[in-house]
C-alpha cells in the first residue's frame, strides 16, 4: 500500500521529526497540537511500524521518570518560584522533559532500530553531510555493531561454560581481562586488512541509493513539522 | 602463465613484543604462475610468512615479490598486486554489505556500476553465494564469510594470491569448487596456507613443509608428509 522510503529519506526524517519533538512546548495547547498531529501525520505518511511500541515506551519511562526526583533537589537548590510555587508549577520541568524525550526517543529508536545495517549504512553515507563525518559515523556503527556480537559471543559462552554458581563468579572476574584484549586484537587485525587490502576509507561506493518521490514528501513532512515546532517555540 | 616471482632469502622475523623468533632463516623460490601450499602443523609459521610476505612484519633477509624488493617504498605497490585472504576472514570484511565489500579492489580500479555489479555475481555464483549477494557481513555464518572473503581477493585476479587456510570453514562441494577455481586460475602465483593434505594435493603443484619457524623441505611429497606427521 505504501511506497518504499529511501534509507537516507527515512533517516533525514527521523532527525527532523525529533528535532521537532525536542523543540515542542507541551505546555501549551497549540504546542501540544502541533506535537501530537505532527506525530500522528509522520507516523502515517512513514507507515511507522507500532508492533514493540508498547515495550519501548515502558524502557524510556524508565529512563525518563527519574527526572521526577529532581522536583525535591530543585525546591533546595533554588528559591523563588520552585520554592514557593504550587506542586503543579515544580513538576513542571521534569514533564516537559519527559514529554519531549518520551516522544523524540520513541521516533528514533522505533524506526532506526528497524533498519538493516546495510540500510542504515547506505543512509549514513547518503546524508548530505562533509564526508569525514560520514565516514565516522559509519565506522562507529561498524564497529559498534562488532563490539556487539563479540560481546553477544562471550556471553553465549559465559552460558554454556557456566554451569555452576563459582564458574560462573570466576568468569564474571575475568571478562574484563578476556573481553579488552579481544577487541583490541580484533581492531588491531582489521586495521592490518584496512592496510592489504588498500582502503584507507570507508567512504566507498558503487551504488547510490536514489530518492523516490514518496521519500521527499517524506523528508518534506518532517520538515515542516521540525519548522512549526521551531517557529511556534520562537514566537512563543 | 602470468603471476609474480616471489624469493624468501635467510628471512627472520622477531614477534615486537617479547623478541621471540618467529621465523627462522626461511628460504624458497616460487616461480611466476607457480600454485604451492605452504603445510605444517598450528604454530609452525605458515600465517607469518604470508602476512611477512604483504609487509605486515618487520623482517630481517631478502624478500622479492615480482623484481621489487618488499620494502616500505615498494609496499603500496606490492599490496595492489597481492589478493590475501585473512585466517580469520571475518576481520577483513570491513562493509556492512556482501556486494560493496566483494567489489572494493574493483572500485578501486574505477570500473563502471555495471561492470562491477557482473563480476561481482559472477564470482559469487562461481563460489555458490549468488543468494548472499545482498546480505549483511554480520549476519553470515563463519563458513560464508570465509567464501565472501575469498571472492573479495580473488575477484580482479591479482598476480598474487595468499590464501591463509581458505578451505578450514568450507563444507566438502564449497572445498571442490575452490581447488576446481584454484587448479583453473591461470593468472596468478598462489601460496596458500593449509595443513590439509587432500586440498593441497588439489590444485598445488608442490609442497612445502615448515615446523617451527623453519622450512624443513622445499617440496614434499603428500606421502612423506603423512610419514612425518605419523598418519599412516
Amino acid at each position: 500500500m505504501f511506497p518504499k522510503i529511501s534509507p537516507q529519506g527515512k533517516l533525514l526524517s527521523v532527525l527532523m521529526v525529533s528535532i521537532g519533538m525536542l523543540m515542542s512546548d507541551p505546555l501549551s495547547v497549540t504546542g501540544m497540537i502541533i506535537a501530537l498531529s505532527g506525530m500522528l501525520i509522520w507516523s502515517f505518511i512513514i507507515n511507522f511500524d507500532f508492533s514493540g511500541v508498547g515495550r519501548i515506551i515502558v524502557k524510556i519511562l524508565i529512563l525518563l521518570v527519574p527526572f521526577f526526583l529532581t522536583v525535591w533537589v530543585l525546591k533546595f537548590v533554588f528559591r523563588g518560584e520552585y520554592s514557593t510555587g504550587s506542586a503543579l508549577l515544580t513538576l513542571k520541568i521534569p514533564s516537559v522533559i519527559l514529554f519531549r524525550g518520551l516522544l523524540a526517543t520513541m521516533v528514533n529508536v522505533t524506526v532506526i532500530s528497524k533498519m538493516s545495517p546495510v540500510e542504515l549504512n547506505t543512509a549514513v553515507m547518503d546524508l548530505p553531510l562533509p564526508p569525514i563525518v560520514k565516514e565516522i559515523l559509519a565506522s562507529v556503527i561498524f564497529n559498534l555493531r562488532n563490539l556487539r556480537i563479540e560481546t553477544m559471543r562471550i556471553l553465549k559462552a559465559v552460558q554454556l561454560r557456566g554451569s555452576n554458581k563459582i564458574s560462573i563468579y570466576r568468569i564474571i572476574i575475568n571478562i574484563p581481562a578476556v573481553w579488552l584484549p579481544r577487541v583490541i586484537i580484533r581492531s588491531h587485525r582489521s586495521t592490518d586488512a584496512m592496510n592489504v587490502r588498500g582502503i584507507d576509507s570507508l567512504n566507498v561506493r558503487f551504488r547510490k541509493s536514489e530518492c523516490s518521490v514518496y521519500s521527499n514528501v517524506c523528508i518534506f513532512t518532517g520538515f515542516i513539522f521540525m519548522a512549526c515546532s521551531v517557529i511556534f517555540g520562537v514566537v512563543r | 602463465m602470468t603471476g609474480l616471482k616471489v624469493v624468501f632469502e635467510e628471512v627472520n622475523v622477531f614477534s615486537g613484543l617479547d623478541s621471540v623468533q618467529i621465523l627462522r632463516n626461511v628460504n624458497f623460490s616460487i616461480s611466476n604462475g607457480e600454485k604451492i601450499c605452504l603445510m605444517g602443523l598450528n604454530g609452525s609459521g605458515k600465517t607469518t610468512v604470508l602476512s611477512t610476505m604483504a609487509g605486515l612484519w618487520k623482517y630481517d633477509g631478502k624478500i622479492e615479490i615480482g623484481s621489487l624488493p618488499l620494502t616500505i617504498g615498494n609496499l603500496k605497490k606490492i599490496r595492489e598486486s597481492i589478493g590475501y585472504l585473512f585466517n580469520v576472514p571475518e576481520d577483513q570484511l570491513l562493509f556492512t554489505s556482501v556486494e560493496e565489500d566483494v567489489a572494493l579492489s574493483l572500485m578501486k580500479k574505477s570500473m563502471s556500476e555495471k561492470e562491477i555489479h557482473l563480476k561481482v555475481s559472477e564470482i559469487l555464483s562461481l563460489l555458490g553465494i549468488s543468494n548472499l549477494n545482498a546480505a549483511d557481513i554480520h549476519e553470515l555464518s563463519h563458513g560464508q564469510k570465509q567464501k565472501v572473503a575469498l571472492a573479495g581477493a580473488m575477484i580482479c585476479k591479482p598476480p598474487l594470491l595468499c590464501l591463509d587456510e581458505p578451505s578450514s570453514a568450507l563444507d566438502p562441494v564449497s572445498k571442490r569448487k575452490l581447488i576446481d577455481m584454484l587448479s583453473e586460475n591461470n593468472n596468478s602465483t598462489i601460496i596458500c596456507a593449509t595443513n590439509d593434505i587432500e586440498f593441497a594435493d588439489g590444485f598445488a603443484s608442490r609442497k612445502i613443509l615448515m615446523e617451527n619457524g623453519s622450512v624443513l623441505s622445499d617440496d614434499i611429497s603428500t606421502m612423506e608428509l603423512k610419514k612425518h606427521w605419523k598418519l599412516d
